[in-house]
């Protein structure tokens, strides 16, 4: 999958709309009786399945597509959860205070199994992978658009920082250099390297805010606040 | 254990780049699995990097573009009829002997693409030319490489940092004057090991 797509996955309807950065709280998780939860799962009661699912479907679902792509996500989605489940069940669990770590594991070792799987079916087959990237692209038509907006913008913002501070970032995001490697190649603090980033976005940012103003248009930089 | 915090919009970041160090990758994911909101935030971030990105890569290529013109446009102005041959060379001359930074900046790219398979034929690739090579990296691991340009005779030239990432390693290589033989080699990259592993070695010629 190309680097400018990124590996946007697709966010099911039903998911609620998200808080913006500045407005999530910085304590993480509302308190979870985890003995409580998976005491109920492991009787099988439904209030503890639709509270598991509710806590983990989107984070396994971003998971799953950031490292497998889009391709039969839900089913993969719905087998982890499953996979969960059933472990739960048995009694895989002992500390109910580790589900987290726990989900994170069978996560790990899901996508291990599909990798394994589609390297072995690779080798059987004919190369077909250029069939399965074209459908990536169709699926994703509304953050391509995304992307191709915020891109126009960002090329202003760029344009009028100075070659130098363009190198950096290109060393980051074209390059994937480490900050590390970068302060010391550039003679940077991390302090430097920060502010510059912080520079271009808070930049970028404030473009945005000017065009969405002289445009009239709801835009990316806006965020949807029903249901908040 | 998870994360007591939200991460920072630093460490998503890094996340998103597969730079996050080991140490901290195992509670970055868990905290990830179960919070709605920093997937948002992961969500959110992947556009505008994948927008930063398509953004720097216009300006290069129009910067290239921009470069080659203005190579163009050079020798033209040196077949005017009217120039002398004498005031030609010497104006190269010049401009060679002056600046001769602004050559390696100036220079045109080539793309290519680089197999490390036994019976492939070795690729020719034209000198003073910078170029931008994706190396096939089939079956090797997703992560940091060390990239090595080394010489006939096993000299280092050039090397940089870089990632594996769909099997494919992308590299912007200083243009190479000496013609000859030349091998990039993938190292693997792996924190405070000084004999890194040697994955894939990828011959070319320069002509």
């Amino acid at each position: 999958m190309p680097a400018s797509q990124a590996k946007l996955c697709p966010v099911p309807a039903s998911e609620s709309s998200q808080p913006n950065q500045e407005t999530v709280s910085r304590t993480a998780h509302a308190p979870v009786e985890w003995s409580v939860l998976v005491a109920q799962v492991k009787a099988g009661e439904d209030a503890g399945m639709e509270q598991l699912y509710k806590l983990f479907s989107r984070g396994i679902r971003y998971y799953l597509c950031r490292q497998l792509g889009p391709q039969e996500l839900e089913d993969k989605v719905h087998d982890t959860f499953l996979i969960v489940v059933n472990a739960i069940r048995r009694g895989d669990l002992r500390e109910p205070e580790r589900l987290m770590g726990f989900v994170r594991t069978v996560v790990r070792r899901q996508v291990a199994a599909y990798i394994e799987q589609a390297v072995h079916s690779r080798r059987e087959q004919t190369d077909l992978e250029s069939g399965v990237t074209v459908a990536d692209r169709k699926e994703n038509p509304e953050q391509e658009a995304m992307i191709r907006q915020k891109a126009d913008l960002m090329k202003s913002v760029l344009s009028s920082l100075s070659e130098r501070d363009r190198d950096i970032l290109v060393r980051f995001y074209l390059k994937e250099q480490t900050q590390e490697q970068i302060c010391r190649e550039m003679a940077l603090t991390e302090t430097q390297f920060r502010l510059l980033k912080s520079r271009a976005k808070a930049k970028f940012g404030e473009l945005g805010r000017k065009k969405l103003a002289s445009n009239g248009i709801f835009s990316v930089f806006v965020r949807a606040q029903a249901g908040r | 254990m998870a994360m007591e915090s939200h991460p920072t919009e630093d460490e998503l970041e890094r996340f998103l780049l597969d730079q996050t160090p080991e140490e901290e990758l195992e509670s970055l994911e868990t905290h990830i699995l179960a919070c709605n909101a920093c997937v948002g935030r992961l969500e959110d971030l992947e556009v505008q990097i994948a927008a930063t990105r398509v953004a720097l890569r216009e300006l290069q290529q129009e910067q290239t573009a921009k470069a080659a013109a203005r190579e163009r446009s050079w020798r033209d102005w040196l077949t005017v009829p009217k120039l002398s041959m004498v005031g030609a060379v010497a104006a190269l001359a010049i401009g060679v002997a002056v600046v001769p930074n602004m050559m390696q900046h100036g220079a045109p790219v080539t793309e290519t693409s680089l197999s490390a398979y036994r019976g492939a034929e070795s690729s020719v690739l034209p000198a003073n030319h910078r170029l931008h090579v994706h190396l096939n990296a089939h079956d090797l691991a997703q992560g940091p490489v060390t990239a090595k340009l080394v010489d006939a005779r096993g000299s280092g030239i050039w090397e940089t940092a870089s990632q594996i990432r769909h099997e494919e390693v992308d590299l912007l290589v200083p243009s190479i004057k000496q013609p000859g033989s030349y091998l990039l080699q993938l190292y693997a990259s792996t924190q405070g090991n000084p004999e890194n592993e040697l994955l894939r070695e990828f011959a070319f010629e320069v002509k």
